[in-house]
């Protein structure tokens, strides 16, 4: 009889055991789901942000390719010459006087798209859409939608 | 006596057994669910595609930025499209042209105003700088995606 009582205890303990196992396998269950949703999860967010992010990026740079073929009559050592607009960004590093009207240009062009529009001699690759124009120096035109 | 103790121990381990067995249907099962879940999500790529769709516009009617042709012939020839599932309206100054599904611009503006729908469309507006002429030019575009049995 007195056997037969500890047994009982015996799986009673094994039984209460058990279960708090399963308690914590079903907890960490949960955890890893919550983990790797956080990590790799919310595909419906980044979805969102490559689609945003690539029509901002197509905008920027088709508009900015248009207008670096742009024309522009300007006067250049009092002579009347046509040039495009990547031309008149090389003029601009040589004399600032053209940079007034390189600024005057991309204003009139990108200030209804509320792009901003600088130049730079940075080779790093920044936000917003960038093309080089050729030359002796490193010169980047940058367009991106102001924030 | 005897016999009747060696019965209970044999159901005793037979209740053991099962509980063990419960516990290993619930990992189990809970792995297969968590997977499951992960891989069978619907990805909504229409915001994406709608994206693609406007940039083959550009390329088609301004390719490089530099207007070429802006009639309703060049985007047909440019790329497939259904009708039903599409709502494409480009606007360069004062020529429009629409293509498709117009109901799917009124589900748009529905979404705009947050009126309840079960499924909108996928909707893109974008503006693009193209050169007609020398001179600079404004190209809108606005883009409207069903499918929302094939790509939602």
């Amino acid at each position: 009889m007195q056997t037969i009582i500890k047994n009982k205890k015996a799986q009673a303990g094994e039984l209460l055991q058990d279960t708090v196992g399963l308690v914590i396998i079903a907890l960490l269950l949960i955890i890893f789901l919550v983990i790797s949703s956080s990590l790799w999860g919310f595909p419906k967010k980044e979805l969102e942000t490559l689609a945003t992010e690539h029509s901002i990026h197509n905008q920027e740079h088709l508009s900015l390719q248009a207008w670096l073929q742009k024309s522009i009559e300007i006067e250049i050592d009092g002579e009347n010459q046509k040039i495009t607009m990547a031309d008149l960004i090389r003029l601009s590093k040589i004399n600032p006087y053209y940079k007034e009207i390189l600024d005057q240009e991309a204003s009139y062009a990108f200030d209804i798209y509320n792009y901003e529009f600088e130049t730079s001699n940075k080779k790093e690759i920044e936000m917003g859409s960038s093309f080089y124009i050729p030359s002796n120096e490193t010169i980047k035109v940058n367009l991106e939608i102001k924030k | 006596m005897m016999k009747k103790t060696n019965k209970k121990a044999q159901l005793g381990h037979a209740t053991t057994w099962l509980h063990k067995f419960f516990i290993l249907v619930l990992v189990i099962g809970g792995i297969i669910a968590i997977v499951t879940m992960h891989y069978s999500k619907q990805y909504d790529v229409r915001d994406v595609e709608a994206s693609v769709v406007a940039r083959n516009i550009v390329e088609c009617v301004a390719p490089g930025g530099i207007l070429k042709e802006f009639n309703e012939e060049t985007i047909r020839n440019c790329f497939p499209f259904n009708e039903e599932e599409i709502y494409m309206n480009i606007t360069l100054e004062n020529d429009n042209l629409v293509f498709g599904n117009d109901f799917l611009a009124t589900l748009c503006k529905a979404e705009g105003k947050k009126v309840k729908v079960e499924y909108y469309p996928a909707c893109l507006e974008e503006r693009y700088y193209v050169l007609e002429n020398d001179e600079g030019k404004t190209l809108n575009l606005f883009i409207a995606i069903k499918k929302i049995g094939k790509n939602l």
